[in-house]
């Protein structure tokens, strides 16, 4: 009964959010300067009949409300508008570039949950020489910002030692996989060190505490005191900032997706904004920003899932 | 529970105080990014008066040209000086988050303190409108604007304010409801102090480190957004300079064996990152010492 509430709870607020991001992704069209329709047509030459059929698409004779809710209508049904520059329907359009943009988060999030918890957990429970170098170059990575990471990874693998593609996404399987990984190191580095960071530190606080010490005056298995009593304590925090990192590097993804050249949602948004295509951006945003709050909101119930004190704790406030 | 308060807030052993103090201030390498950061500064504002070569004097002949007498980093692509370029790219690259974070440093604390001060209904609406906004990455909402209002720094440095002013918020909130709970606030509430003055006189001073270490910490992420935004072309526009956009044009030379204008400008970019990051850190540990 508590989780049943707890999960409804969750879902509500998730699909609050949801509405609230709806609302401020489309009233921004309308924060710019002059009306909404030579917005849209920016810089264009239109003819009669193609502006009318911008002003039909939005709706633009009806009042603002009426606007949103058609256009939330349309998105509800899949129908994310139609590009102004191709003429053609935004889902079309960003098919394919959602599977390549998908991947590349992908990538980057198998890099940062296998790489950051292991060098985390190894610097946790391994204070010496190791730990201190593991932090330091944690602390150094964490100041590399991914499009600078992604051109030094660039110099050396691709340029100079030759073993990676620069640019381009690649076809079938492997050949992607082999074309991601630069652009997933890129993306991943900086969380890759924060992720380790906060593990190691989860570790530390989790391994000095009292009942970690009275298992240990027990005489429990080291192994077991690790597994029982310090991981699965220590995993709370990890998985809160683990998941926001992640969501994370869906806005990390439209620089790198740059960098690299990869045809996904992100290089597609920059481009967007540069030929003026506004539907397009509204869409790619929307896209963005939703995934986000889902992602979030799957968070929350791990969250609940590994310690169920805080089910319990919500009901009583 | 106000027993506990009282037996963990009496006076420690002075071993232990002593040991705490070697780790009080900002220690050897909260000094060394002070001055890392405080030379940056320097050359920026004042490099330009003492290395008067115009950073926009393209000189054909000297494209990818080494270092040589009066040019100690050599050129760029298009035979530009690269050491002028970097000490004038600095400049807006230096600059451009301190509006950031003053933005969101103002409306953060605004928000936190209203919330955590009136609570009830208003904290809730606040604490909502805080979730739905922690759904916009800042770079993305720097995006959006970019795409409203046209590409810049100006647009795009507010919006990211208000990208970053949920964090801010959250926060100052925490701090300021651990520190309103204390007795003192109360003593002050019932000898007739009103809640501004409370917020103020009392409860500012004793959040301002805490507000300090988040302001330094989000100037470091504003840093890095803005030379992001600037890199993918909808920040700062060449031939205006900038480190992010010194990045992205050395990258045609970096293909063709020429990596210094985009290694230079992302080392710049790397160190004044790293030398706020790890202030940013001393900060918050010492907000958390007191």
């Amino acid at each position: 009964m508590t989780t049943l509430r707890f999960l409804i709870g969750r879902l509500v607020a998730l699909a609050i959010t949801l509405l609230l991001a709806s609302m401020a992704i489309y009233g921004a069209m309308f924060l710019a300067p002059g009306s909404p329709l030579a917005f849209l047509t920016r810089g264009r030459t239109m003819s009669a009949e193609e502006l009318d059929a911008i002003a039909a698409q939005y709706h633009l004779n009806e009042p603002v409300w009426r606007q949103y809710l058609y256009w939330l209508g349309g998105v509800l049904h899949g129908d994310l508008g139609t590009s102004i520059l191709q003429k053609a329907p935004v889902t079309s359009l960003i098919g394919e570039r959602a599977v390549n943009t998908l991947w590349l988060v992908a990538c980057a999030s198998i890099l940062i949950l296998t790489v950051g918890l292991t060098v985390g957990i190894i610097a946790g429970l391994k204070p010496g020489w190791l730990d201190t170098s593991l932090m330091l170059t944690a602390t150094a990575a964490m100041a590399v910002p991914a499009f600078v990471a992604a051109i030094i990874l660039i110099l050396i693998f691709a340029v100079n030692l030759q073993l990676f593609p620069v640019f381009g996404q690649g076809e079938g399987f492997s050949d992607r996989i082999y074309h991601l990984v630069l652009p997933s190191v890129a993306l991943a580095l900086a969380s890759v060190a924060y992720v380790a960071r906060l593990t190691r530190a989860a570790i530390r606080s989790e391994a000095a505490s009292d009942h970690v010490q009275t298992a240990v005056s027990r005489g429990l298995p080291q192994r077991t005191i690790v597994s029982r009593h310090i991981l699965r304590n220590a995993m709370i925090p990890i998985v809160t900032v683990a998941g926001l990192t992640i969501g994370g590097l869906i806005a990390g993804a439209v620089v790198i997706e740059q960098v690299f050249q990869l045809n996904g949602l992100g290089s597609y948004l920059v481009e967007a904004v540069g030929s003026k295509d506004f539907p397009v951006v509204q869409a790619i945003s929307l896209i963005l920003v939703a995934s986000f709050i889902v992602l979030n909101t799957v968070v929350d119930l791990l969250y609940a899932a590994l310690d169920p004190r805080i089910v319990v704790g919500r009901q009583h406030s | 529970m106000s027993i506990l308060e009282v037996q963990s807030a009496s006076p420690e052993p002075i071993e232990y105080d002593d040991v705490k103090g070697q780790r009080k201030g900002l220690g050897l390498t909260g000094w060394i990014a002070v001055a890392v950061l405080s030379v940056m500064v320097l050359i920026t504002v004042f490099g330009p008066m003492l290395y008067t070569v115009d950073p926009d004097n393209i000189s054909l002949m000297d494209t990818f040209g080494p270092p040589q007498p009066g040019h100690p980093l050599g050129f760029d692509g298009q035979g530009r000086d690269l050491l002028a370029r970097l000490v004038v790219g600095g400049r807006t690259s230096l600059l451009g988050p301190v509006i950031v974070v003053i933005i969101s440093t103002l409306l953060g604390a605004l928000l936190a303190f209203s919330a955590a001060w009136i609570g009830g209904t208003y904290d809730t609406v606040v604490s909502r409108f805080i979730d739905t906004m922690f759904a916009f990455p800042g770079l993305l909402l720097a995006i959006i604007a970019v795409a409203i209002f046209g590409p810049g720094l100006m647009a795009a440095s507010i919006a990211l304010a208000i990208g970053y002013t949920p964090f801010v918020a959250r926060i100052i909130r925490s701090a300021v409801l651990r520190e309103r709970n204390l007795p003192y606030v109360s003593a002050l509430t019932v000898q007739g102090l009103g809640g501004l003055n409370i917020s103020i006189r009392h409860l500012l001073p004793n959040v301002a480190g805490i507000i300090i270490a988040a302001a330094t910490l989000s100037y470091g992420y504003a840093l890095i957004d803005l030379a992001a935004l600037s890199f993918i072309g909808l920040g700062v526009q060449p031939p205006q300079s900038d480190w992010g956009v010194m990045v992205a044009e050395g990258i045609p030379g970096l293909l063709s064996g020429y990596p210094q204008e985009s290694l230079y400008a992302g080392l710049c970019i790397i160190i004044a990152v790293g030398a706020v990051n790890l202030l940013g850190d001393r900060f918050a540990a010492m907000a958390e010492e007191e």
